[in-house]
């Protein structure tokens, strides 16, 4: 999952609008509706899970504990006897709500403050770049635990870490795009023609970076489900019997020695799956992007 | 991308004149490089202190939740919670710079020593899953480069996108199910050695190493079995991007004028490919440094699916038993290492770097 890097050499101002149909996204790869139609199904299942589960996803059952995958339970149960199949279903909305909310912020931190440090560019721009890169060499899982002792935990936290890790990433590819316009005529004329830096910034700076972002922000999704899955499994964020893939892999861990896998594997598919289709769509939204 | 930054501001100094020579180049360019680290671990530093005392209450971290407000008012005026926060921080900043993290409150040692200790253990699954990792990404990633969009590359291509998209924590189960479970040719994920299992005489704090040095065969060979597993999720999950960087600088190299002009002057592929591969190193090189950074920090998943004695299972444990202290040593260790590591790749690229040793 590399970042973009400064070789990001695109000229919204002059590429029609009209590039930006999907149209044109569908034949960039022959996967390509794949990704769109998992996508699909994901929020399809993020918003209507509580209507399709055939169980209550936290509903205990003792005499139906680790039932192996049948026609009843088509994923199995787990060791409270709960049904995996429903579980996994309702974690979609869990999963996707935090790590969208946490890439949401970051975008509408990171984004601003890149195009601020790119377009000012000079000591200040320089400095905010490199606090960005000081906030990277913190490794992320390590550190959420010490937030999670200092501050409690919460589900609020796992946002909060998201937003930590992925607006970094967001401030630098802003910046990396910004900074090369700043000596581009299109900025000199709008600057000639009295527009403020901020009207500059806003019309016609930042319609730039969009396609980057865009893409970027697909393939930030992808990595903040690992991420919460991640913290999940170390006991952070999420408070079992909430469903989340993460705390359910945790949870199952313990049996997969005595070749109960099902309570595991099934939420891992989830995630692996998750994480390719946000991957992706953040491959072909920059494959649209460079066009 | 900081070699590119270095550089740029290299060739800014010699435009403005102000050195002549390579020497005075180099040292310039590593003390700029040095002090970025030292400000890069300050705000580190500061980050964590301002998580853990500003935002939190940093007796809270000391005395564990539970404790009463008599409890907490006490201590917070013994170690100085009540002083101004500039003042506090100093004395913290104090107290790190002597290597004083703390005291774990479950070990009652300092933490410092606690995490020397558990270091060498996550050391060890750093090294063997980056060693596995290299030994795959690298042949894959060159072959890839030598017909892309051929049938090694698209099947790379596969295998990269499926690493990178697992979660380690649960390839590690699967590992765990196929090799423990069914087939029972791994041993038990239970950490380093078998339980009861005597350990090795402690030199380098490596097992599998001290075992050899112990001379004990069949214990190394127990070792060696118990760090397979999650060597190779560290080497699945962690080193595709390994590959897809050589893939990548490889492709370019081989397009590049000097090795077209090789090419053209008969030289065979082979020699041609190795001019190629020597250029793609540089980028490379830094690439595997800085996955091994993020090991350094980011095997927690892993060591706790294994029970590894490493630093991520301790700060996991410490956790669990509402022991604060070791948690914040082990975040701004994992932060160090990952910052002197990542500097050493820097100045190990521009040393490997004809233009820049020769001052050209």
């Amino acid at each position: 999952m590399s970042i973009p890097s400064q070789d990001l050499t695109l000229d919204a101002a002059i590429q029609p609008a009209q590039a930006l149909r999907f149209g044109r996204v569908r034949r960039a790869g022959r996967l390509t509706n794949v990704y769109w139609v998992l996508f699909a199904i994901f929020v399809f299942v993020a918003i209507f899970a509580p209507l399709i589960v055939p169980y209550d996803p936290v509903k205990a059952n003792v005499a139906e504990r680790l039932l192996a995958p049948s026609w009843h339970h088509l994923f199995g149960t787990d060791s409270n006897g709960m049904d995996v199949f429903s579980r996994v279903l309702s974690a979609t909305r869990t999963d996707f709500s935090v790590a969208i909310g946490g890439v949401a912020i970051s975008v509408l931190l990171g984004a601003p403050l890149g195009a601020i440090s790119g377009y000012t560019g000079g000591l200040f721009g320089e400095a905010l770049s490199r606090v960005a890169e000081m906030l990277q060499s913190i490794p992320i899982f390590l550190f959420a635990l010490m937030v999670l002792a200092a501050l409690g935990n919460s589900k609020a936290l796992l946002v909060g870490m998201i937003a930590f890790v992925t607006t970094p990433v967001f401030l630098k590819l802003t910046r990396s795009v910004v900074l090369p316009l700043r000596s581009r005529d299109f900025i000199a004329s709008a600057r000639c023609a009295g527009l403020r830096p901020g009207a500059i910034m806003a019309r016609h700076v930042l319609p730039n970076a969009l396609g980057p972002i865009a893409s970027q922000l697909s393939i930030s999704c992808a990595y903040a489900i690992q991420i919460v899955a991640g913290l999940s499994f170390l006991g952070l964020g999420v408070k079992i019997p909430e469903p989340e893939w993460g705390s359910m892999i945790q949870q199952g861990s313990e049996y997969v020695l005595f070749g109960q896998w099902w309570v595991s594997v099934f939420p891992g598919v989830a995630v692996l799956l998750a994480v390719i289709t946000f991957g992706g769509l953040g491959r072909q939204l920059s494959a649209w992007y460079e066009h | 991308m900081s070699i590119l930054e270095g550089s740029v501001g290299l060739t800014r100094h010699r435009h403005l004149g102000i050195l002549e020579g390579s020497v005075g180049r180099w040292s310039l360019y590593v003390a700029r490089r040095l002090a970025g680290a030292v400000a890069g671990m300050f705000g580190v530093v500061l980050v964590v202190f301002v998580v853990t005392h500003v935002l939190g209450d940093p007796t809270r971290l000391v005395l564990g939740p539970r404790a009463s407000p008599q409890q907490v008012a006490q201590m917070s005026h013994q170690l100085g919670y009540d002083r101004p926060i500039v003042s506090q921080f100093l004395t913290y900043l104090g107290q790190l710079l002597r290597g004083n993290l703390g005291v774990s409150q479950y070990t009652q040692q300092p933490v410092l020593h606690d995490i020397l200790h558990f270091f060498p253990a996550t050391l060890e699954l750093s090294l063997a899953g980056l060693l596995l990792g290299l030994l795959w990404t690298l042949p894959l990633g060159i072959l890839s480069a030598v017909r892309p969009g051929g049938i090694v590359d698209r099947v790379s291509q596969v295998i990269v996108d499926f690493g990178v998209a697992m979660p380690s924590f649960w390839l590690g189960i699967l590992l765990i199910l196929l090799f423990f479970h069914v087939l029972g040719i791994a041993p038990a994920p239970v950490g380093e050695l078998d339980i009861g299992a005597v350990a090795p005489a402690r030199v380098t704090g490596m097992t599998v190493v001290d075992c050899l040095i112990a001379g004990d065969f069949s214990l190394f060979l127990s070792a060696l079995a118990h760090l397979a597993l999650p060597a190779i999720t560290l080497a699945i999950t962690a080193c595709p991007p390994i590959l897809q960087l050589t893939r990548n600088t490889m492709i370019s190299a081989l397009r590049s004028d000097y090795v077209r002009n090789a090419r053209s002057m008969g030289l065979p592929e082979r020699t041609t490919r190795w001019y190629a591969l020597k250029n793609a190193m540089i980028p490379i090189s830094t690439m595997t440094a800085m996955t091994f950074g993020y090991l350094l920090g980011g095997t927690v998943l892993v060591e706790e699916v294994f029970s590894w004695p490493g630093i991520g299972l301790y700060a996991v444990q410490s956790i669990e038993r509402f022991d604060y202290a070791p948690v914040l040593g082990v975040v701004l260790l994992a932060s160090a290492v990952y910052v002197v590591v990542y500097l050493l790749a820097d100045l190990f690229a521009m040393a490997l770097d004809p233009r820049v040793r020769e001052g050209v």
